[in-house]
């Protein structure tokens, strides 16, 4: 009989123990029959307990090896795609999977993702984009030398969004092929909260104000201040609607866009600010731009156009994780276009990490 | 029978007419109607209304492939001279509560703004009748009057065979329910005082309308006629056998009219029942 491949199950966490305490022992238990595992638990500087549970309750699985569990208290927030090459690096396995907090694998996943990385050659294992299983868009499996080909997760992509389609568009450069999984046994997830993606991530932290701008019906400027002195802005598109006076617009062909939205010339406009008397000044290399207030809610530039802060909790949430997103998918496309294979000099490194196994 | 639609021949072609809700009559009753009649490659047509990023009124129309380009210049063409017959719109203040964009300038036509639901065009098409006959019996009043009309639709659908006394309740308790879970705890005990203040005024009168008997057939209103023969039938034309098909379609015909007081209609109802 064929040996069966040692699959690395890899999870990381900043702060998710309610997440973990529900999935993390039933997904080991889900893959004991299997034999040939180990689960990788990094504890990015959580501060929820988490070390403390896995302690108390999970040291049977430590002591076996079957949960290799290392914890780093340097992080000050969540970089996703950092953890996750951590997470990697750490792993001893022949295949890395990475699952979610907030993902179950269910029965059988290891044996399934062993028979097709036997039967299958060149190949990466993902879930299709079509089945409405956004949650487990994260679960990813490939062999651990080409993740280490490709130097894993784009550091850069520091937030949430499209760190995971950039690893697949990059493993497909480098000649892999996507085999597809669907069966919802595998895709089990738990219910959460959109903000519990993004709440310790460093946008959430760093960005201090965001204003909108109303432009017309299918676009608008956003202003995000940092709390560091710099600014992004950028106009933002609606794809459908940019030519819903025309008759033509009608058609589906002509509106047919692979995202709904986009930012112009897919790029924001970057510099720094200050905020005087007279209200808040934009630099950047050539010009200067001011803005002085209207009302506590309300600012506007020199054109008289009006920027509307966005103060409501979830709003200021939405736009966060819009930030987050489309930053990413920028790097994401330029990635792409650039057919750059390894992103990143150095990958999944960090200081004081300890291995509590 | 549900017609049946191939895409490969016919187009659906999805315009949305931005004006003040006062005007719609005019484009339901009267202008889009005498386009419909007058313009040949027309398969069939949708109505239904929307305050969804400005009022205006939704039109799909299944034009043959052929014709398709044709017929959207001409409409365009059309359309845009009923609304400079309807002149100037009251200017009103277009940027949205929470929302990401400006609302869409009244008096403007725009194309596939939104996604046609092709699911059971027949029950579509007997709900756009339905439509038209409601824009023409109240004219320019229709959208104040909403809550009254759907109070006498509930109410044919009450006294129609398909329902109790029980069911009644049961069904509009049902509804009122699914609404009030899409509302914070602040707003629902705000709504909840406030529906309960209306049926306290409203009340007596509520009570003897429910109370009277049933329409007669010959002393009813054409939209009165046409919404019963949608109770008599929807269930028929549901393809997809719904287990919660009365729910569908109360849902529907709300969804028609882009209903807002949904709630306090649900709510009016069904206490007037169990009183």
């Amino acid at each position: 009989m064929l040996k069966k491949f040692k699959i690395s199950f890899c999870t990381v966490c900043m702060n998710r123990l309610e997440h973990l305490k529900k999935t993390l022992p039933k997904n080991i238990k889900d893959t004991m029959t299997y034999g040939n595992f180990e689960f990788v638990v990094l504890d990015y500087n959580s501060k929820d307990g988490l070390e403390e549970w896995i302690m108390a309750e999970m040291s049977q699985y430590m002591v076996s090896g079957k949960l290799i569990y290392i914890k780093t208290t340097v992080p000050q927030y969540f970089l996703r795609s950092h953890s996750k090459n951590v997470a990697a690096k750490s792993a001893t396995g022949d295949i890395i999977c990475n699952v979610d907090a907030d993902n179950y694998i269910g029965e059988g996943f290891a044996d399934y993702i062993n028979q097709e990385f036997k039967e299958h050659q060149n190949i990466y294992l993902t879930v299709p984009r079509n089945i409405g299983k956004k949650d487990c868009y994260g679960r990813i499996c490939v062999f651990r030398e080409d993740f280490m080909a490709i130097t894993g997760y784009d550091e850069s992509m520091t937030d949430y969004g499209f760190e995971d389609f950039d690893l697949l568009n990059r493993l497909e450069l480098l000649g892999r092929k996507a085999r597809y999984f669907s069966n919802s046994q595998f895709l089990q997830v738990l219910n959460h909260a959109d903000v519990t993606r993004i709440e310790n991530e460093p946008n959430m932290h760093t960005i201090d104000q965001i204003y909108l701008r109303y432009i017309n019906h299918y676009s608008s400027e956003l202003l995000y201040l940092f709390k560091n002195g710099m600014f992004c802005r950028g106009r933002i598109i609606l794809n459908r609607l940019v030519n819903s006076e025309s008759v033509y617009n009608a058609f589906i062909e002509n509106r047919k866009f692979l995202y709904p939205t986009r930012v112009q010339n897919d790029c924001w406009v970057k510099g720094g600010y200050i905020k005087s008397d007279d209200g808040i000044i934009l630099k950047t290399k050539n010009k200067q731009i001011l803005f002085t207030p209207m009302s506590s809610r309300k600012i506007q530039n020199q054109k008289g156009e009006v920027f509307y802060k966005r103060v409501e909790k979830e709003d200021f949430q939405t736009w966060v994780m819009f930030f987050s997103q489309m930053s990413n998918r920028i790097k994401m496309e330029k990635n792409k276009e650039r057919k750059t294979i390894r992103v990143n000099d150095i990958f999944g490194e960090i200081k004081s990490i300890k291995n509590r196994a | 029978m549900n017609r049946k639609v191939d895409l490969k021949k016919e187009r659906f072609l999805n315009i949305s007419i931005f004006c003040d809700y006062a005007q719609w009559y005019k484009f339901i009753s009267t202008y889009i109607p005498s386009f419909l009649k007058k313009n040949s490659g027309i398969e069939d047509y949708f109505f239904s209304i929307s305050k969804e990023r400005g009022s205006h009124i939704r039109l799909t129309i299944i034009a043959s492939n052929s014709q398709a380009t044709e017929l959207v210049l001409k409409i365009d063409t059309y359309l845009k001279k009923c609304i400079s017959k309807i002149g100037a719109s009251d200017t009103k203040n277009l940027i949205p509560e929470n929302g990401i964009y400006l609302d869409f300038a009244p008096n403007t036509i725009h194309y596939g703004v939104y996604d046609f639901d092709h699911t059971n065009l027949r029950l579509q098409k007997e709900l756009t009748t339905l439509l038209i006959y409601i824009f023409q019996h109240y004219e320019r009043n229709t959208v104040s009057n909403l809550v009254e009309i759907f109070i006498d639709l509930f109410f044919i659908f009450y006294k129609s065979p398909l329902l109790t006394k029980e069911s009644s309740v049961k069904l509009f308790e049902k509804l009122l329910e699914s609404e009030y879970d899409n509302l914070d705890r602040g707003l629902l005990t705000e709504v909840k005082r406030t529906n309960e203040a209306d049926f306290a005024e409203n009340k007596e009168n509520l009570i003897s309308f429910i109370d009277q008997d049933a329409y007669k057939i010959g002393e009813m209103e054409p939209f009165q006629k046409q919404w019963l023969n949608i109770i008599n039938n929807f269930k028929k034309w549901d393809k997809e056998k719904r287990t919660d098909q009365e729910e569908y379609l109360m849902q529907s015909v709300c969804d028609l009219f882009d209903f807002d007081y949904r709630i306090t209609a649900y709510y009016l109802f069904v206490s007037a029942l169990k009183a």
